[in-house]
């Protein structure tokens, strides 16, 4: 049993910043701005937070409380697993407001990660600290395997040899998620159209994985505010949103690839029928969802292991349409990490709570009551959230 | 500066892969292999996974597997590999279920496929000292 009961947790308040490629912005202040956003979108007073939940490099608990004025804070926390950590941060709040532990918690993510890219780093090593560290210094980086795309690449190409899947479906999501990135104002890439012919001439990085497979570096930060659903009802603000059911999990050798014994498994594959079972809904009563997408090819696999289809079926399932705005399940309505913004997912997070307040623009779902957001981070940790209105 | 670039190194010295990289230079496949139960591992840890015993040996294991999975890198992570590309990364199985991640260079690494044999080849580097592991295909 999960201790959690439906709905007890709402999403009450969200906030962004924008997101850009160029900042005068500290990664700190992204954070601050975002979360002073997502208190007023609440109707609180960021004063009166009392719970944080970090999910980024930059900022620890007492530059919060610093910067947001925070008088007495009752709890908090700082996840490390990559993308998944938004998901998880928000998993995390929704029991922490749920035991009585803190009452107004703030997650928070954000980076300036294209601008500290172009001014401080350089390509001769790692910028990230991944698990297992002294496997990748001794193991993996003296034979060129250091950058994400090199990693996931190695579960892409045994996913292509075990199920036969079709080369079609990285193309169908890269493309999907681009036309919906034309119907959002805050998407980088909301003017930039992509045909076939572009995603078919984009240079190969690493098998399989073209230019266009692989998602942007942009500057900015998000931030949400989750209560008790009751507390925010009074509040008087937005409606809230609710929160059935969330969870996280961790494949087998969280910090090893090439050993793990089926490269295929992944944690969102555990996560998601306890989130399922504990929300009391099945997958095909889902109106849209938010799926983490670093790259094209880990949006298929999370559909195949979240249990949308078989292994290797992905591609088909998302042809024919079923993913655009309009199809059976909208998916990256906001246009993702591929062409919205890198926010580690917390744009997922945002983009679910606008749609199911309605206030999604042009690329509202219509009628849109339940929704799927996940998290994906380092070698194959997941996190996953069932939201309702 | 004028240095060349350096490929990135292991920790030859670290206590847990010090076996390993020795093996490498005598032109041997060493992993972990528990004392107290013999459960092999790999990557190396500090504990058994099947028993959490803390004292291991070091077997020499077969030079022969069969490519798990790859990777054909056209954009250089890191300086040293661009006169390298395109280049592969090859994760081999052996015949107990070992994986074990090397490199394959030169015009044939498109060819590299799943379930393609390979033999390791050990690639010493005079310079740094460290010997690395190549997984080079067989014909038959
Ligand atoms: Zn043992």
């Amino acid at each position: 049993m999960s201790g959690y009961q439906p709905d007890t947790a709402a999403i009450a308040g969200i906030g962004e910043t924008e997101y850009t490629r160029g900042t005068d912005k500290s990664g700190l202040q992204l954070l601050m701005e975002a979360s002073l956003k997502a208190c007023a979108d609440a109707g609180i007073e960021s004063d009166a937070v009392d719970g944080l939940v970090m999910t980024s490099r930059v900022g620890t608990n007492e530059d919060f409380v610093a910067g947001l004025g925070i008088t007495d804070l009752k709890f908090h926390a700082h996840i490390k697993i990559g993308g998944a950590s938004p998901v998880a941060g928000l998993h995390l709040a929704c029991h922490a407001v749920a035991s009585g532990i803190a009452e107004r918690v703030l997650v928070s993510a954000g980076r300036n990660a294209y601008s500290s890219m172009r001014l401080g780093a350089t390509d001769s090593g790692p910028r990230v600290v991944w698990p297992g560290d002294d496997i990748r210094r001794n193991l993996e980086y003296p034979y060129g395997m250091i950058a994400p795309m090199q990693w996931y690449s190695l579960h892409a190409n045994r996913w292509f040899h075990e199920t036969n899947a079709s080369r079609e479906g990285m193309a169908t999501v890269a493309l999907n998620t681009r036309r919906h990135a034309h119907l959002n104002p805050r998407a980088w890439f909301r003017d930039r159209p992509m045909s076939r012919e572009d995603y078919d001439a984009s240079p190969m990085l690493v098998t399989p994985f073209k230019l266009l497979d692989v998602c942007l570096e942009t500057d900015g930060a998000a931030a949400i505010l989750v209560t008790r659903a009751d507390a925010a009802r009074r509040a008087g603000g937005k409606p809230p949103v609710y929160v059935a059911a969330t969870a996280e999990g961790h494949p087998d050798s969280p910090d090893d690839l090439s050993n793990r014994p089926d490269i295929l498994g992944m944690g969102i594959g555990k996560a998601a029928p306890r989130a399922l079972d504990i929300a009391g809904i099945r997958l095909d009563e889902l109106d849209f969802a938010e799926i983490y997408d670093c790259f094209t090819f880990i949006v298929l696999r999370q559909l195949e292991e979240i249990g949308f289809c078989q292994r290797g079926e992905a591609p088909d399932f998302v042809a024919n349409g079923r993913i655009a705005l309009g199809g059976e399940l909208p998916l990256n309505t906001h246009g993702g990490l591929l062409s919205q913004a890198h926010i580690s997912g917390m744009n997922h997070v945002v983009e679910a709570v606008r749609q199911l307040r309605g206030d999604a623009g042009q690329a509202q779902v219509a009628g849109a009551h339940l929704g799927l957001v996940t998290g994906y981070g380092d070698f194959g940790d997941g996190a996953i959230a069932i939201l309702h209105n | 500066m004028g240095n060349p670039v350096q490929r990135p190194l292991p920790d030859i010295e670290d206590p847990l892969y010090q076996a390993h990289f020795q093996g490498l230079k005598d032109q041997q496949l060493r992993v972990q292999q528990c004392d107290a139960c013999g459960q092999l591992q790999w990557p190396p840890r500090d504990l058994c996974k099947q028993c959490h015993g803390d004292r291991f040996h070091w077997p020499v294991m077969p030079d022969q597997a069969v490519v798990y999975t790859y990777s054909v890198v056209y954009r250089a992570p890191h300086p040293w590999f661009k006169e390298h590309l395109p280049y592969a990364i090859v994760v081999a199985e052996l015949e107990n279920g070992l994986r074990l991640l090397g490199n394959a260079f030169g015009a044939d690494v498109e060819k590299i496929q799943c379930g393609v044999r390979v033999k390791a080849h050990f690639q010493h580097d005079e310079d740094s000292g460290v010997c690395f592991l190549r997984w080079v295909p067989t014909t038959s």
